[in-house]
């Protein structure tokens, strides 16, 4: 990784090769090193994402009622077809430190392309899935969640996935409740002799009672795409309710969506260094970190797939 | 351990041990611009050196801001800052408090040692010519720098009022006025966070990889063994941190709900990730100062180490517990009953491996030829400061005690003694004993031991009587401590004992001042016309002193051949020197 | 090194803190005279003086001085776990007493047998020998409730219950601090607990707090009550309703002058943390001279301080919003005063004219 100007590393140590630095005694130190390093970082990163799988627990203790309508939002099929390319490109990945170390320098460049091509390729589907959530009031926090915008989609909408219509009539009251979120809620409580338990935050988040036979999965899944049964919409109501889950959803993914754009950078840069001849048998080292780091984020999301779109209650 | 039958090494013994080397570190190369593309570990650690102690300046200044403000009741200097500043007198006195406690934490104590002398000795102490990643070495000072300046950002642009703890809610709170620099503070934080990530990281692989092959893991200084259980803390416990404070920011910034209870978020897993990182910060902080301890009191005893497995595993016994203690610090948040017993329970395991590492520095220096240099005097003060540090955490693990304890100055005397007393006392040891080294002079020890009386009486003074008006109830954090009383007609005995307490505590913190000041004109006086140092004053052994004073860029010219690092059987005492002179060591019998 | 107790909490913390400090200076002294002991016996008088010994390692004494600080620690440890246990855990027949803390003020619910439960701003009265459970909650940022003299800490966290239990031992009055930093007025969000003798002088002292013949004059003499601005036009109105009849004989001693009651409610309700009544300025406007004056909003709207501007400013405090003040700092009274109270705070705001 380091590469301290080698001419003062020759200066004592004739042996040397130019790619080793001057403090590394061999070559074979200085990859131990980089691995080593590497590996400690990887360490690090699974902390900084295990942060968010226990704030992701947490919730999902606290706040079931998030859980339970959030991930209608979600579209399986889009997680679903980003696993795979993602599991495919570490594949081209792995191979791709392969060819390098067996100095096959263009299979490589292919290989390493073809990466980039499916991390480019995850990105578009996050940007489709981001700025359909973003379409239909969805974001994350104040700024980008929107119950009204989302009420006008909704009935817009959910004609498309339901024969009857009978949740018109409890769109309308819950809207009205939904002005009621950025007040300081807890001045209700005030108001109130304090309520016993934990039962109090739900109510602050749950203004109504959701609708009659709107538990998910109650069968109306009819339209398919590539075979996955189709989600139905939640009811503003249930949207309101799954506000945290939101908020988690975009924070878990935006935060391994930047680690696949830091991956793709990395990528194109040792494929840029290939193409100029600085990748060698002796000299792989770049590309094998670089995959490293890429097969995490593979792992991540691995992880992050099932937890947010599989898991329903 | 037996020691293997070595010359000291390296050093080309045509070069007279006083004179300085014609080429060192610091004269290899010349110009800002050097410095600041330096990848040499040495060049880095002096900048860091000069870094901590700026952030410790501006940090000293706030305490002593906010020491005066405590002098007397009702406003006092925070009003003269506050119409100055355009704020009122309290929420100036709450900046000063949360500035003082987020510079001397974020931008101090946790570099302090590890970044700034770990960087200089490390590589040294190995044989090796630099750490493993150089480049990121720079880089993790270049990220330290950025996260200092955000800091500066955030007191110019509209100052931060929410403790260095930035508790959930009322850090996202948007209503208080003395809020605007709460996302650059927090930023900052992440960003140094950042830094000592890749501090960890360098340190881990470089004790791994450059380490000589003669040199086993029970053969490195046991400063090195400090600095590897420190880099494991680094790397598994800041991550959390980093996320923490980004989702933090989240929240302030993007209004999204997972801290803040009026958007379904819950406060106390704020605290739990916050502790979780921030209680092992705290060993970040104590880990590498006991190292230097041991250092020290071996060299200056001039006695081989007692028990080094021992207080080498201690090091890493700590590390490794104090990743399982963090809920004590929420023994009144609510949190069950059953997780505050384990908590409880855990905390106290560490109360014995730190007994050991006081127990075996005692044991160093039985029958030692202890040299009442000012190194020895700051180790000793260690021992005091940390032993009242670590006694008074006895009642805070037990959980009835720590019920009236909590967030009194109790608490406050605690960390300062175990944080101020552990870590600024070990640095300053550290400082006197390497500064020979760093800068090829030696400082004037009439001075040094006037300025470690000052500091140390100063100290003392300032902390001890805050364990009195804690225990009385005193909480930390208060602006003021005798106006509401009184208006509640408590007046008798509680407030003369708090005003008497305030009034000993605020003069000891000048005495400390002084004392602060005198040792920065010592420093100087050396800097510009200190006596030439000799490559090895005190007589110790571990590897930086078989290289001159100050070592040149790389060190070695080849790896030397290391032996037991407190065997001082190699070095002779020369008075033509007044420093200690290379002959052939004896092996130990033990 | 403990403060008057009055807890049975105290009782079961203050030996064990006692103890430890006891153990802390012994260890202490232990360490710090062997280590000067060491230092007067074995320095170094000449320069070239070597150690008497490289004796370096020792595993049976490396065992036998982390044993006993194992020992003692996990007995530390079971006592505080005890008498923790024995405070965490409800008692039978316990008293609840609601709080609710917000910046800057506490407000205590008391429980009356047989009546609605009586809220004291900053007062917290409680009888001596009844087992007492405080179930706290806030309403904007995390604060602590801390009596040193019961030894008892608790935090109060928005959207969160949290209980502690205690029993006083001794009847008095102590003060009661807010632990958790709250920001501006955190150092004086102090309240008072008093503690009677006997459960009966507290339900009277309780019931005395909720009692406001005030309340009950008819409405042609509470007109009359409310525009009272002096002691002496006072003595004649209590001296007229003592004549109503039987039952305000006794009640018109009860009564006080309408700026009088609107002190005590204000002050009571931690209004003057952020309010000044001499032109200072707090984190809301001051009240010196405010009453009748126009002010001008951070709209640019004027708007004339008068009954319903009052009224507004404290059932709806985000209505409006003083220039250069910030906006969302005062939370709504509503539940906490009825309109007689808000009478009462006008006469007093009316007192306050330059």
């Amino acid at each position: 990784m380091s590469q301290g100007p080698a001419s003062e590393g020759e200066q004592h140590d004739g042996h040397h090769d130019s790619h080793v630095a001057h403090h590394f005694e061999s070559a074979g130190q200085q990859t131990a090193s980089g691995k080593l390093g590497m590996w400690v970082f990887l360490a690090t990163e699974i902390l900084t994402f295990g942060g968010l799988f226990c704030a992701y627990a947490v919730y999902r203790k606290n706040h079931p009622e998030t859980f339970e309508f959030g991930h209608l939002l979600l579209e399986t099929k889009w997680g679903a077809i980003n696993t795979v390319i993602l599991i495919a490109s570490s594949f081209t990945m792995a191979w791709a430190v392969r060819t390098a170390q067996l100095n096959k320098k263009k299979a490589t460049t292919i290989l390493l392309a073809l990466t980039l091509l499916g991390g480019l390729g995850f990105m578009c589907i996050k940007y489709v899935e981001y700025s359909h959530k973003f379409h239909m009031g969805t974001g994350p926090g104040k700024a980008w969640f929107d119950i009204t915008k989302y009420q006008a989609y909704y009935e817009a909408h959910h004609d498309k996935y339901h024969d009857g219509d009978e949740h018109h009539d409890h769109a309308e009251p819950h809207l009205a409740d939904a002005e009621h979120h950025d007040e300081p809620v807890l001045m209700l409580a005030s108001a109130v002799a304090p309520p016993e338990g934990p039962a109090f935050r739900t109510e602050l988040t749950a203004p109504a009672a959701s609708p009659p036979g709107l538990a998910p999965g109650d069968g109306e899944s009819s339209k398919a795409v590539f075979g996955w049964p189709e989600h139905k919409l939640p009811t503003p109501a249930e949207t309101l309710k799954a506000r945290n889950f939101i908020d988690i959803y975009f924070a878990m993914t935006s935060l391994h969506g930047l680690h696949v754009l830091i991956g793709m950078a990395l990528i194109f840069w040792v494929m840029l260094r290939n193409m100029a001849g600085k990748i060698t048998a002796k000299t792989y080292l770049p590309v094998d970190l670089v995959g490293l780091f890429w097969h995490l984020v593979d792992l991540i999301w691995i992880f992050l797939f099932p937890l947010l779109y599989l898991i329903h209650t | 351990m037996t020691t293997t039958h070595t010359p000291p090494p390296t050093t080309p013994d045509a070069l007279p041990a006083t004179e300085h080397a014609p080429h060192n570190y610091l004269n290899e190369t010349r110009g800002i611009w050097s410095w600041m593309t330096t990848l040499d570990h040495k060049r880095i650690g002096v900048m860091y050196l000069f870094g901590v102690v700026g952030a410790f300046f501006l940090g000293g200044v706030m305490a002593l801001l906010l020491r005066t403000e405590l002098i007397s009741e009702g406003p006092g200097v925070a009003k003269t800052i506050g119409d100055a500043i355009g704020e009122g007198w309290e929420d100036t006195y709450n900046q000063m408090f949360t500035l003082h406690g987020a510079l001397m934490v974020f931008l101090f104590i946790i570099p302090a040692i590890p970044a700034a002398m770990g960087n200089f000795v490390l590589p040294v102490m190995l044989g090796a010519k630099d750490v493993a990643f150089p480049r990121l070495n720079l880089f993790s000072f270049y990220l330290w720098c950025i996260g200092a300046f955000l800091f500066i950002v955030a007191i110019l642009y509209g100052g931060l009022d929410t403790g260095w703890t930035f508790y959930t809610p009322y850090s996202i709170d948007e209503s208080h006025s003395v809020f605007k620099g709460m996302i650059p503070a927090t930023f900052g934080a992440f960003i140094l966070g950042f830094s000592s990530i890749l501090t960890g990281m360098n340190f881990i692989a470089s004790i791994h990889m450059l380490r000589p092959k003669a040199m086993g893991w029970f053969k490195m200084p046991l400063f090195l063994w400090a600095l590897y259980a420190t880099a494991i803390i680094q790397i598994l416990a800041t991550p959390v941190l980093a996320i923490t404070l980004l989702l933090l920011i989240a929240e302030r910034a993007g209004d999204i709900g997972i801290f803040d209870p009026s958007k379904g978020g819950d406060p106390i897993l704020y605290q739990h990730f916050f502790w979780f990182y921030s209680h092992p910060a705290v060993y970040i902080m104590i880990l590498p100062a006991m190292g230097v301890v041991s250092e020290v009191i071996s060299a200056f005893s001039r006695k081989h180490i007692f028990g080094y497995h021992f207080i080498a595993m201690s090091s890493l016994a700590i590390a490794l517990l104090g990743f399982l203690v963090w809920g004590h610090h929420m023994f009144t948040s609510g949190q069950s009953v059953t997780l505050n017993a384990i908590f409880s329970f855990i905390t106290f395991f560490i109360a014995v491996p730190s007994a050991i590492k006081i127990f075996n520095w005692l044991a160093t220096m039985f029958r030692g030829s202890i040299s009442l240099k000012t190194p020895m005097f700051y180790a000793m003060s260690f021992i005091w400061v940390f032993s009242i540090g670590g006694l008074t955490g006895i009642p805070l693990a037990a959980i009835v005690t720590d019920i009236h304890l909590h967030d009194t100055y109790f608490v406050v005397a605690h960390f300062h003694y175990v944080m101020v007393g552990g870590t600024v006392f070990a640095f300053l040891a550290g400082l006197h004993y390497w500064w020979p080294k760093m800068f090829g002079r030696m400082a004037s020890e009439k001075l040094s031991m006037w300025s470690w009386l000052l500091i140390f009486v100063g100290f003392n003074l300032t902390f001890f009587f805050q364990f009195i008006m804690g225990s009385h109830g005193m909480p930390r954090r208060y602006a003021d401590w005798g106006v509401k009383l009184r208006e509640l007609g408590f007046d008798e005995g509680q407030i003369e004992l708090f005003s008497f307490c305030h009034k000993i505590s605020t003069v000891g913190s000048y005495v400390m001042f002084v004392g602060f000041l005198l040792l920065a004109y010592t420093l100087a006086k050396s800097l510009l016309a200190g006596k030439p140092a000799p490559r090895n004053p005190w007589g110790a052994n571990s590897l930086e002193w078989h290289c001159s004073s100050p070592p040149p860029h790389e060190n070695f010219a080849t790896q030397p051949e290391p032996n037991d690092p407190y065997n001082f059987t190699g070095w002779k005492y020369d008075s033509d020197i007044d420093g200690f002179a290379a002959c052939d060591p004896k092996p130990l019998e033990h | 090194m403990l403060s008057d107790k009055a807890s049975t909490t105290a009782d079961t913390h203050d030996p064990l803190f006692t103890f430890i400090m006891l153990l802390s200076g012994f260890f202490f002294v232990l360490i710090i005279a062997v280590m000067v002991f060491f230092v007067l016996r074995y320095r170094r008088k000449d320069p070239a003086q070597e150690a008497t010994s490289q004796h370096s390692h020792s595993n049976a004494l490396e065992i036998a001085w982390s044993l006993p600080p194992l020992v003692i620690v996990m007995i530390v440890f079971w006592l505080g776990l005890v008498g923790y246990m024995s405070l965490a855990q409800p008692k039978a027949n316990t008293m609840r007493i609601d709080v609710r803390a917000w910046k800057w003020s506490w407000e205590f619910r008391h429980p009356v047998p047989g009546s609605e439960t009586v809220l004291a701003s900053n007062e917290l009265l409680v009888p001596k020998g009844v087992p007492i459970e405080v179930v706290l909650t806030s309403d904007d940022v995390i604060h602590s409730m801390f009596v040193p003299a019961f030894r008892t800490k608790k935090d109060a966290v928005p959207g969160m219950y949290n209980k502690v239990y205690f029993e006083a031992t001794k009847a008095g009055e102590y003060p009661l601090y807010c632990a958790e930093y709250c920001g501006t007025s955190h150092s004086t969000m102090l309240a008072k607990v008093i503690v009677f003798e006997t459960v009966e002088e507290w339900a009277e002292e309780v019931k005395k707090r909720a009692a406001l013949p005030f309340k009950d004059l008819p409405d042609e003499m509470y007109a009359e009550w409310r525009a009272i601005d002096s002691v002496e036009d006072f003595e004649a109105f209590q001296a007229k309703a003592a004549a109503l009849d039987d039952e305000w004989v006794e009640k018109a001693q009860g009564l006080k002058p309408a700026f009088v009651r609107g002190e005590e409610l204000v002050t009571r309700l931690g209004c003057m943390t952020c309010h000044s009544i001499d032109g200072t300025r707090l984190t809301g406007p001051t009240w010196q001279g405010l009453f009748g004056t126009e002010r001008t909003m951070n709209d640019g709207s004027k708007v004339l301080a008068d009954d319903n501007y009052i009224r507004e400013s404290i059932l709806q405090p985000r209505a409006k919003i003083v220039a250069t003040y910030a906006a969302g700092q005062m939370n709504s009274f509503q539940g906490q005063v009825d309109e007689k109270d808000i009478d009462a705070i006008i006469a007093y705001l009316r007192t306050l004219d330059q």
